[in-house]
């Protein structure tokens, strides 16, 4: 039998699946036509533009940005005319010209636009933010669920040597971000977002939309815009102790970071929460459009609720699952049958154990991390693992259990 | 890396890192992201091909790093959930072109579903040596060398790997 399987996985597993042109295109695309292209990520620029930018660096400005066309005009050749005219009436309330186009602006958040940033070559400019129910004549739609409070914003991304933009170029990042919750998940992406952008005399427009960010009006709000093609957590700084986002100025291309400051009393926590929960759900399909089981919903949204706070409140601590392990001992634990699912993939004979990278590059010491796991993916068998990274390098593990599974299970 | 040398890469390895990440994401989505960033990364890191060295373990254990960061970043909601490494119909196409499949083509596409599903319900570690060592034809001391693991724990993981697959595949192989 082993002969027989072995012959039927080199069979079946032999590589069939070819990318596509356009993928293989993209890749190609995205790496800079030089003789040595090693340098992605590190614009190159003449010697004049490098002096420039020397002198410049990190320049945050507020310009004139009547050379661009109007967030109007950027909806309208989006083919959104109700999304126009709403641009253009806040360009209007503010008193910002649109003809000649100027830039349109909005009484709330009117603070970031026409303001600019130049990084890795490029300059930014922020040309109208809106926000709100109905501002488009198209609705965003996932699954059964229709998005139509949305948040829009549009950008010029242009080259600071004044060579053109490339019409096709799509390589950008543009993506509210929210202090306190982690940009690599809660963004553009996952709060349902699109965009659509043209390119004219030489400068790329875009405009994104996403689920609306006002209520989250009570934390820090920002907009980032980087060369890549989603959120990259390289050309950012989360800090996880007190959840704000910054630039990481090491960086040498675009990685762009505006603040946005929206009235804090458009913050709505109810909503809020249900935005942050849609994240968490729409995350489990994995891309599948595969609906996750309801008792997997409720098992996930109830063990995400848990915090280091109301962890003793909801959960009992199994005590002999206590346990500190090092990376000596080879991090291994004593419970396989809790680890296995939770903090590690090993089975089988070599034992189970924390995986020893995964504690030290992401966590932070004295923190305590929470997970967890269900085999049949209800409530009914959910085990929550806390994992703590210590001082001196070694980690405390421990399992607890829901307090009373009966009350969550209907 | 040359362009060129880097659209000879690609010409050549391209199946072979396709294929690894395309069964390592689970989704074309994700696969095509982990293939797309697999060479960026590569090209980055190599300031030139060196004929004489193995560039297709070196993007196989590029891909590997990234797909593990990227895990991580979602291994809350991913615990939370189980393992959600699905096979979707599309990365099953090879077989048909177009022609009207043949009962012998559609008991094979069935039987490749199988195994796919099989390979793909395998626990992170055990899949991947699964694929370098089938797919991607690895020898137990590369696969040792770009996972970062003895040959001993490499061999303990083919051999776990292949008894699960074997009780699952038991259908398939009596059937053979």
């Amino acid at each position: 039998m082993r002969n027989e399987l072995d012959e039927l996985l080199t069979h079946v597993l032999t590589p069939r699946e070819k990318p596509g042109d356009i993928l293989n295109r993209k890749i190609l695309e995205q790496v800079k036509e030089t003789e040595h292209m090693n340098q992605k990520k590190y614009k190159r620029a003449s010697a004049a533009v490098i002096a420039a930018a020397v002198l410049a660096a990190s320049s945050i400005t507020a310009v004139a940005a009547w050379q661009y066309r109007s967030a109007s005009d950027v909806a309208e050749r989006a083919g959104d005319e109700k999304l126009a005219d709403y641009f253009a009436e806040q360009a209007s309330a503010a008193g910002i010209a649109t003809d000649p186009p100027g830039v349109a602006g909005q009484a709330d958040s009117a603070n970031i636009v026409g303001e600019s940033q130049n990084f890795g070559g490029y300059k930014v400019t922020v040309l109208g933010l809106a926000s709100g129910a109905e501002l488009s004549h198209y609705q965003m739609k996932s699954g059964d669920q229709v998005h139509s409070d949305r948040t829009y914003c549009v950008v010029a991304i242009e080259r600071e040597d004044g060579t053109e933009m490339d019409a096709e170029h799509g390589n950008f990042f543009v993506s509210p971000l929210i202090g306190g919750l982690e940009p690599w998940v809660y963004n553009a992406v996952s709060l349902c977002g699109g965009y659509s952008q043209f390119v004219e005399e030489g400068i790329l427009y875009r405009l994104l939309e996403c689920d609306n960010i006002e209520c989250f009006a009570d934390h820090e709000l920002y907009l980032c815009v980087s060369d890549t093609s989603f959120y990259d957590s390289s050309l950012y700084h989360y800090d996880e102790t007190d959840g704000s986002i910054s630039r990481n100025t090491e960086y040498k291309g675009l990685n762009a970071l505006f603040d946005l400051e929206i009235d804090a009393a458009m913050a709505d926590p109810v909503k809020a929460q249900a935005l942050i929960d849609a994240v968490n759900s729409s995350g489990e399909d994995d891309g599948t459009g595969i609906e996750l089981p309801k008792e997997t919903q409720d098992a996930m949204a109830w063990a995400a609720q848990l915090t280091p706070e109301n962890l003793e409140q909801y959960c009992v601590r199994m005590e002999n699952t206590v346990q500190t392990v090092t990376a000596k001992d080879g991090w291994y634990v004593q419970q396989p049958w809790l680890v296995n699912a939770a903090v590690s993939d090993t089975r089988g004979g070599e034992g189970s154990r924390i995986k020893a990278e995964f504690m030290t590059e992401s966590y932070t010491p004295g923190r305590l991390y929470i997970e967890g796991t269900s085999t049949s993916g209800g409530m009914e068998d959910l085990v929550i693992t806390t994992i703590m990274l210590n001082e001196d390098g070694s980690v405390t593990f421990a399992a607890w259990v829901p307090k009373d599974v009966s009350m969550y299970l209907k | 890396m040359t362009k060129q040398e880097l659209t000879e890469c690609i010409d050549t390895y391209g199946r072979d890192i396709y294929s690894f990440c395309r069964h390592l994401a689970g989704n074309i989505q994700e696969a095509e992201e982990l293939y797309q960033d697999t060479w960026l990364k590569t090209v980055e890191l190599l300031e030139s091909i060196d004929s004489t060295g193995n560039v297709k373990s070196y993007c196989l254990s590029v891909a590997m790093r990234i797909w593990k960061n990227k895990k991580r970043k979602f291994a809350w909601r991913k615990r939370i959930a189980g393992t959600q490494d699905y096979l979707d119909e599309e990365g099953l196409e090879y077989i048909s072109d177009g022609r009207p499949a043949s009962e012998e083509q559609i008991l094979e596409k069935e039987r490749d579903r199988l195994v796919w599903n099989a390979v793909g319900e395998l626990s992170g570690k055990l899949k991947t040596v699964i694929l370098l060592y089938y797919m991607e034809e690895l020898s137990i001391s590369q696969i040792a060398e770009l996972a970062g693991v003895p040959e001993g724990t490499v061999k303990s993981r083919l051999y776990q790997a292949r008894k699960l697959l074997e009780q699952k595949l038991e259908g398939v192989l009596y059937e053979k």
